[in-house]
């Protein structure tokens, strides 16, 4: 254990790691509840299309992945309007144009693919210290405005049309939320890949689902099982060598595993405790 | 006795198809308003229409002697819409969770919830007869309570007209029966205005003081429902074939 700590890139993914396991399931809950499961998806391809334009350009990439996305998500809201019925298709379609990007700007340079497997697949090694200072900074700013507007999101998520009608704010929280959708995005890139990070931001909640028994808990829950899985992702991934995103996801998908298993074993119990109940009182 | 929604001459279409032709309406304070017609007759629409979704292409709407595009206070205007429509029965969310929603307005952006609050939350729930189930999830209540549920959540911001949009439509008959006098209590005790729509012509006009009936784009009201011309008015809007037919059980 202590000898992960050693090494300053380590202490950084571990870190960057932590405050990534709390902004994804944060984020996370009000997208699965409001089933927009595959933004985060969407969102992460045009991260990639950044990414490849800044390494394309020289410039800072999750800076450019950070415009991107936000410029995709304003996109997306919009398109979300456009298509009323059809609120997935935007979704969709930024998620083409996306990957559509990505591939052609990927191709256009074929130098540059080893830097780019770390980011489609999440690198421990890669946390640098300004990706770390930038995760920081903004994670801790969406963690507190989030937190601030936690009332509000819910509502939101519950009913959009009966918040907007009891005065909530709906439009300008939405277009807030959609930002910090694609912040989280970027800044989870590094430690868990453009391909997984919507895994992270969606399988906790699932989990948590299962077994929460009011809003609060399953917020609570699923960002304990998002730093388990981010926290020993991380670990394994260092002993092991294997890419961290992957590991992170594995990880999660064990805890959603353990968890359904445990729900059905305990159910059965209940069920056999009450059909002997019922027989004994039928006996009697 | 104060108006407290007024619609002049209002008309509304959909993709150029006019559904509402030249409305008029007054709903004064403490109606109890039943709005009846055929499916398709633009009811729900007429709804939207005073709750500021859907804005008149012609006409005006004054709410509590204001303009509605100028009124500000919606906390005095509650809504509950049908139940199958608006709401995810698997959301993770306590009755107490679902309930309190309706007080983030009044607490503020970025402030969390005081005991205060909290009480007004065990106040409306009292009042609906749901005080017992606070802590229990929304999705795991029978309609009927969860329809209650959403009253309380009107309650809890004080309104002083609730809209209804067919409250009872997938409620068993025996919790629609405890729900119409739970709105009962609401009109008579408290004072609240409210204005029910339903294409149940028969169980409404039962309970209801007042009621309007819709169909081909227009709308009729009758003071008294007493003295409604019933096989008149169904044949003008639910067509010739239709005709009331009132039976009673002698138990």
């Amino acid at each position: 254990m202590l000898e992960i700590l050693q090494y300053s890139f380590m202490q950084r993914a571990l870190l960057a790691g932590m405050i990534i396991g709390i902004l994804c399931p944060l984020i996370g809950i009000f997208i699965v509840l409001r089933r927009m499961s595959l933004i985060g998806d969407s969102l992460s391809h045009v991260a990639l299309a950044g990414i490849a334009a800044g390494i394309l350009t020289g410039i800072y990439p999750l800076g450019m992945a950070l415009g991107a996305s936000v410029l995709a998500a304003l996109a997306i809201e919009k398109l979300r309007k456009t298509y009323e019925q059809y609120a997935e298709l935007a979704i969709a379609i930024i998620l083409s144009a996306g990957i559509g990007i990505a591939v052609v700007l990927i191709s256009m340079a074929r130098s540059f693919n080893v830097d780019l497997f770390g980011y489609l697949f999440g690198s421990i090694t890669t946390v640098l210290p300004e990706d770390l200072r930038l995760i920081a900074a903004l994670g801790l700013f969406i963690i507190g405005s989030v937190a601030l507007l936690y009332k509000e999101l819910f509502y939101i998520a519950f009913d959009e049309e009966a918040a907007a009608l009891a005065g909530i704010p709906v439009q300008w929280i939405n277009i807030f939320f959609i930002i910090v959708i694609a912040a989280t995005i970027t800044l989870s890139m590094r430690i868990v890949g453009v391909l997984l990070v919507s895994s992270l931001m969606v399988v906790p909640v699932a989990t948590s689902l299962q077994i929460a028994g009011s809003f609060k808990q399953a917020m609570l829950f699923s960002l304990i099982f998002a730093e388990l899985a981010v926290i020993s992702g991380i670990i394994i991934s260092f002993y092991f060598e294997l890419a961290s995103g992957g590991t992170i996801v594995l990880v999660s998908i064990f805890i959603l595993i353990a968890v359904l298993l445990g729900k059905n074993i305990r159910q059965g119990i209940q069920a056999k405790k009450t059909v002997s109940e019922n027989k004994k009182t039928a006996s009697l | 006795m104060e108006k407290i929604i007024q619609l002049r001459d209002v008309s509304f279409g959909y993709d150029g198809n006019r559904v509402l032709e030249k409305i008029n309406l007054d709903i004064f304070e403490g109606d109890y308003l039943g709005i009846v017609g055929p499916n398709g007759s633009a009811k729900s629409t007429l709804l939207k229409l005073m709750l500021n979704i859907l804005s008149p292409q012609e006409g005006s709407i004054r709410l509590f002697d204001q303009e509605q595009h100028r009124f500000k206070d919606w906390g005095k205007i509650g809504y509950v819409p049908q139940k199958a429509t608006s709401f995810n029965s698997s959301f993770p969310a306590t009755v107490e969770e679902v309930v309190g929603a309706n007080l983030y307005p009044l607490i503020g952006l970025f402030k969390p919830m005081g005991k205060k609050y909290r009480d007004k939350i065990y106040e409306v729930l009292q009042v609906v007869g749901m005080e017992s189930y606070g802590k229990r999830l929304i999705g795991n209540l029978s309609g009927g309570q969860q329809q209650k549920v959403f009253i309380a959540r009107t309650l809890v911001s004080s309104p002083q007209v609730i809209l209804l949009d067919e409250p009872t439509v997938g409620i068993d008959l025996k919790s629609q029966g405890e729900f119409y006098q739970l709105l009962e209590k609401l009109n008579k005790e408290m004072g609240i205005t409210i204005v029910m729509v339903s294409h149940d012509i028969g169980v409404i006009t039962e309970k209801v003081s007042r009621v309007a009936c819709m169909g081909d784009k227009r709308l009729v009201t009758h003071h008294s429902c007493c003295n409604i011309p019933f096989n008149e008015v169904l044949t003008q809007f639910y067509g010739d074939k239709m005709k009331l037919m009132v039976h009673k059980h002698n138990h």
